[in-house]
């Protein structure tokens, strides 16, 4: 394909990595909130939560770094980029966080 | 890249696993699947986020059992939001294979429709308590 702009992946692979940067923030910010929550009230699963959060915040951080280039890869050997695995494991996460949460708050209240 | 399977040939031992089926469809489109999966995952960390701080950082309402009730919900927000993104990214990446028009999404009218009711549950327990 020929196109104006810069590169074979160009903007669109620029803007899926800040995506997944925006959600590396937003699971950093939600991380600590978890974990300031479970160090206060002293419960071991919702630091273990706190801490897979943390994890994955690191994890969608460096698939950040990687997105474009890895978008770029895909489409010079003419395959989809779909992230398949990356997806299902993110939306595991966050369901399985939100799922202790409310089991949290409603046996702490 | 996917095969185009003839309809004569016999079916495979196991199926056709649905991120094979159809042709692959414009990158672009692949690419602005993913951007509104990950809007949907921050915005389910937001509700888990609204949860816990619900409950850690706001003083209890007179009424009881309204700011737990409220947490509970928000979070099970974030279970339907985490659930629902990746059941949409899945829904729409295979109909953009199969050349399908994109599904449905119902999640944005129940999310709407639960942020609505919880505004009108904090306006009414604020109410009661100023009176």
């Amino acid at each position: 394909m020929t196109h104006e702009h810069p590169g074979p992946a160009g903007l669109q692979a620029e803007r899926t990595g800040l995506a997944w940067t925006r959600t590396a923030l937003a699971f950093g910010g939600a991380a600590l909130l978890v974990t300031r929550y479970a160090v206060v009230r002293h419960v071991s699963l919702l630091v273990a939560c706190g801490v897979v959060m943390l994890a994955t915040a690191a994890g969608v951080a460096l698939v950040a770094r990687r997105r474009h280039d890895d978008i770029a890869t895909s489409l010079a050997d003419r395959r989809n980029p779909m992230n398949r695995k990356a997806v299902l494991l993110l939306s595991v996460v966050v369901s399985a966080v939100s799922l202790v949460c409310a089991v949290a708050v409603l046996s702490l209240r | 890249m996917a095969e185009e399977r003839d309809a004569s040939t016999d079916e495979p031992a196991t199926p056709t696993p649905w991120w094979q089926e159809g042709t692959d469809p414009d990158y672009r489109f692949s690419l602005a699947n993913e951007r509104t999966f990950l809007a949907w995952i921050r915005t389910a960390l937001a509700f888990v986020a609204a949860a816990v701080a619900l409950e850690q950082l706001v003083p209890s309402f007179s009424v009881h059992g309204v700011r737990t009730a409220l947490s509970v919900v928000l979070a099970l927000f974030g279970l339907l939001a985490g659930v629902g993104a990746y059941r949409h990214w899945m829904l729409s990446e295979r109909a953009m294979r199969r050349g399908e028009p994109l599904p449905r999404s119902p999640l944005m009218l129940w999310l709407s429709v639960g942020l609505v009711l919880i505004a009108a549950v904090v306006a009414v327990v604020l109410v009661v308590q100023a009176s």
